[in-house]
């Protein structure tokens, strides 16, 4: 019996998590039907939701793609200075730090009260009000989009060999013969796979279209869950949009699988293009680089300012450490992005210790299947639907109030665990696959293998995995604006339920917080931890 | 005729001073450490590095502040000289013409380029599945056809095996001969070239630290 314990970790793993699936399934199918299903087809409201889900995805997407190639392609020359070296770090931090700062840093620029109002107010006489409905929803993907974009193409331009520049550049190539027979081969793929993930990313924009969509007109399918569940009561429509969902969700799932199977996505810190001497005395490109490059400044440096000026305006210590509210979001906010960013680790690593051996030793590749699925199944079930299924199935028999944190909990480990698994598993692999012969020869085995050795060659993919889990987790508005309470708020609830009242000094001290506890984290696990030695 | 005189460039903390004078229809081969300094000498002179003092002179005529595609330079590294997706007609042709539209003359030439360096029948051949030896001859049909009269050579031929490089020295040859071209080449093995090149120069620490004749050097090795 002893032969087959590597496959517990993964196998109890995989139950843990099909459990809280199960449970949550079982709830949204003891409430649909087949009516139901017919109802979907019909119901011209859930139409025109699909609609307007896919619409704005692929607006979004075409617009982020557009701003982000030309700004590629010019910033790539001044990646050497470090100005523009900032500039890209302040920018990918706005796409791995929570959606809600972003979005109050969309805000605090185009808002009623932002910045670019007052402009209009002090040259026209009259406030810009344009940030809540479709031209907000755009303005925030293409805010948080444009980075990972601009992230995804300058990686691409960083795999040009440093010789091909030259031989392009001795060979007197044009501008737009650079981009015909260099750049373009060399980004095209990766345009594509780019634009899948933008996709997706826009069609379950829990948190942007909440905030900015401004009613139900704009709403996509998870938003319009969370009003059937929250504002309406009507538990029917919530299960309606939960099936399409599932089913639109499930191709979607299936469509970034199929792009992004061995992609690896890197800081910009790690990014250290080569290009020689491109930059040019010419007056025509430099005016198109500055132009360029203010664009780039317009669309996702100037909300970071707003935003950072913002904050440093609530500075006040006094008045945080009064703030009770603020300071129990905060306490909640560690306790459960922590515990949810732990347990989703630990998860993974569970999975992986038997996908490893499945794969490497045994090579059984149906069952490694399966276990991988296990852990990415969250992805065709949106956060919000789990809560639901979970909220309907528990109702009846717990306390829903005294078992939110757990629930909040699991739902938080389960969403971030495929990316836990993507982010650990290479290194793993790797590394079990270079020292399985050391590892036989020398007879170690067993947990101090996983504990003395293979965790520790994995400390930078720990920490970077560890991180993005619990900063995602803390992140989270969907599920803890369905089980929280006065009692059991995050910081981000914190921050919507002010923004909702109109208390943007509160709304501003909880984005602070955030901002610094995310931060932290994330600079800690690349600085510190993330050094690999 | 080149003339470097005392050209200095910081790279971190390595710091280099070249002086060099090579004749026309020379061939120089550059020999040091590793991390001596020998690539950087050639990327001061193709421009891929400007310098920070001293001048470089082609034929009397100061490239300094030249643009790489102005120097009548071209270069030859050890990998990676190939377009991948373009086939080997279209590698060599641009460089003639980057655009790669070519009027009947310059077709002509990039024929006449692909049948002296016996690559004719792999003209619309796929960059991947040429062998080591053959892509080296399409980068070097590319720089016979750009008629550039100066050729940096960075190490182009230590990845083939043993045979294909003394084959590649001689193609060099009676390239050189033909066209009446200077080279500079940086050696993995040196003496494999001693019967091709006039003289080494071995660089040390970022300078030129002698000039050795080939037989000078082949009764030091021996």
């Amino acid at each position: 019996m002893r032969k087959y314990n590597w496959l517990i970790p993964g196998l109890l793993a995989s139950f843990l998590i099909l459990v809280i699936i199960i449970v949550s399934l079982f709830g949204i199918i003891k409430y649909s039907s087949f009516k139901l299903i017919l109802e979907i087809i019909n119901d011209r409201y859930i139409q025109s939701i699909i609609y307007f889900t896919i619409y704005q995805s692929l607006i979004s997407c075409f617009l982020s793609i557009l701003i982000a190639l030309p700004l590629a392609l010019t910033i790539q020359k001044y990646v050497k200075y470090r100005l523009v070296k900032i500039v890209l770090s302040l920018a990918w931090l706005s796409f791995i730090s929570p959606v809600i700062i972003g979005v109050f840093a969309i805000i605090k620029l185009h808002g009623i009260s932002g910045w670019i109002s007052g402009v209009s107010l002090f040259v026209t006489g009259e406030k810009l009000e344009y940030i809540y409905g479709f031209n907000g929803i755009l303005i925030a993907h293409i805010f948080f989009n444009v980075p990972f974009a601009l992230r995804m193409i300058l990686g691409s331009l960083n795999t040009i060999p440093n010789e091909l520049w030259r031989v392009a550049i001795q060979n007197n190539l044009n501008r737009w013969q650079l981009f015909k027979i260099l750049e373009w081969p060399a980004i095209r793929n990766n345009i594509l796979i780019t634009s899948a993930i933008i996709f997706c990313l826009c069609f379950t924009s829990f948190v942007v279209v909440l905030i900015l969509g401004g009613g139900p007109k704009y709403s996509i399918i998870e938003v319009a869950i969370y009003y059937a569940l929250k504002i309406e009561f009507n538990i029917d429509r919530a299960v309606a949009l939960g099936i399409t969902q599932i089913a639109l969700a499930s191709f979607l799932a299936l469509l970034i699988l199929s792009f992004t199977k061995n992609y690896r996505i890197e800081p910009y810190t790690k990014i250290n293009l080569k290009i020689p001497n491109l930059q040019s005395n010419n007056y025509k490109i430099l005016t198109y680089d500055i132009f360029i490059i203010l664009v780039g400044i317009a669309v996702f440096l100037l909300p970071i300012i707003a935003l950072i000026v913002s904050c440093l305006k609530v500075i006040n210590f006094y008045s945080l450490i009064g703030n009770t509210g603020l300071l129990n979001s905060l306490y909640w906010t560690i306790i459960l992005g922590f515990s949810s960013g732990i347990l989703s680790v630990l998860l993974s690593i569970m999975l992986l210790m038997t996908l490893k051996i499945l794969i490497l030793k045994y090579k059984i590749k149906w069952l490694a299947v399966m276990i991988e699925l296990s852990g990415n199944l969250i992805l065709i079930l949106p956060p919000i639907l789990l809560a639901t299924g979970i909220f309907l199935s528990l109702r009846n028999i717990f306390n829903i109030q005294q078992i939110a944190p757990y629930v909040i909990i699991g739902i938080n480990c389960l969403t971030t665990i495929p990316f836990s698994i993507r982010i650990l598993g290479s290194d793993y692999i790797r590394i079990s696959s270079i020292y399985s012969r050391l590892f036989d020869a020398y007879n170690i085995k067993g947990l101090s293998r996983i504990l003395k050795y293979e965790i520790p060659m994995m400390r930078s993919s720990i920490a970077t995995s560890l991180a993005i889990s619990v900063t995602l987790s803390m992140g989270d508005l969907g599920v803890i604006s369905l089980f929280g309470s006065t009692d059991i708020r995050t910081l981000p609830l914190y921050i919507y339920q002010s923004l909702g009242s109109y208390r943007m000094d509160n709304a501003a001290e909880g984005i602070l917080l955030l901002l610094i506890l995310t931060t932290s984290i994330i600079f800690i696990a690349e600085q510190i931890f993330g050094e690999k030695k | 005729m080149i003339e470097i005189q005392n050209i200095s460039v910081k790279l971190d903390d390595f710091k280099t001073d070249y002086s060099l004078y090579v004749d026309n229809g020379e061939w120089i081969g550059i020999i040091g450490q590793s991390g001596s300094g020998k690539s950087t000498l050639l990327n001061l002179i193709a421009g891929f590095i400007y310098a920070d003092t001293g001048s470089i002179r082609i034929n009397s005529m100061e490239i300094n502040s030249m643009h790489p595609s102005e120097r009548p330079v071209s270069c030859l590294f050890q990998e990676n000289n190939l377009f991948p997706h373009l086939s080997v007609y279209e590698n060599i042709a641009i460089g003639i013409s980057p655009s790669l539209k070519l009027n009947a003359s310059e077709k002509k030439q990039v024929q006449d380029t692909l049948n002296y360096l016996n690559l004719s029948d792999k003209s619309n051949s796929d960059i991947g599945i040429l062998s080591g030896g053959e892509r080296q001859r399409v980068a070097i049909g590319r720089i016979v056809l750009s008629n550039k009269k100066i050729l940096l050579l960075d190490e182009p031929f230590s990845q083939l095996d043993p045979n294909l490089r003394i084959e590649m020295l001689n193609l060099m040859r009676k390239i050189r001969d033909e066209k009446q071209l200077t080279i500079i080449m940086v050696l993995h093995t040196p003496v494999e070239a001693v019967s091709y090149v006039d003289r080494f120069i071995q660089i040390k620490n970022g300078r030129i630290n002698r000039n050795i004749k080939p037989a000078e050097y082949s009764l030091e090795i021996s």
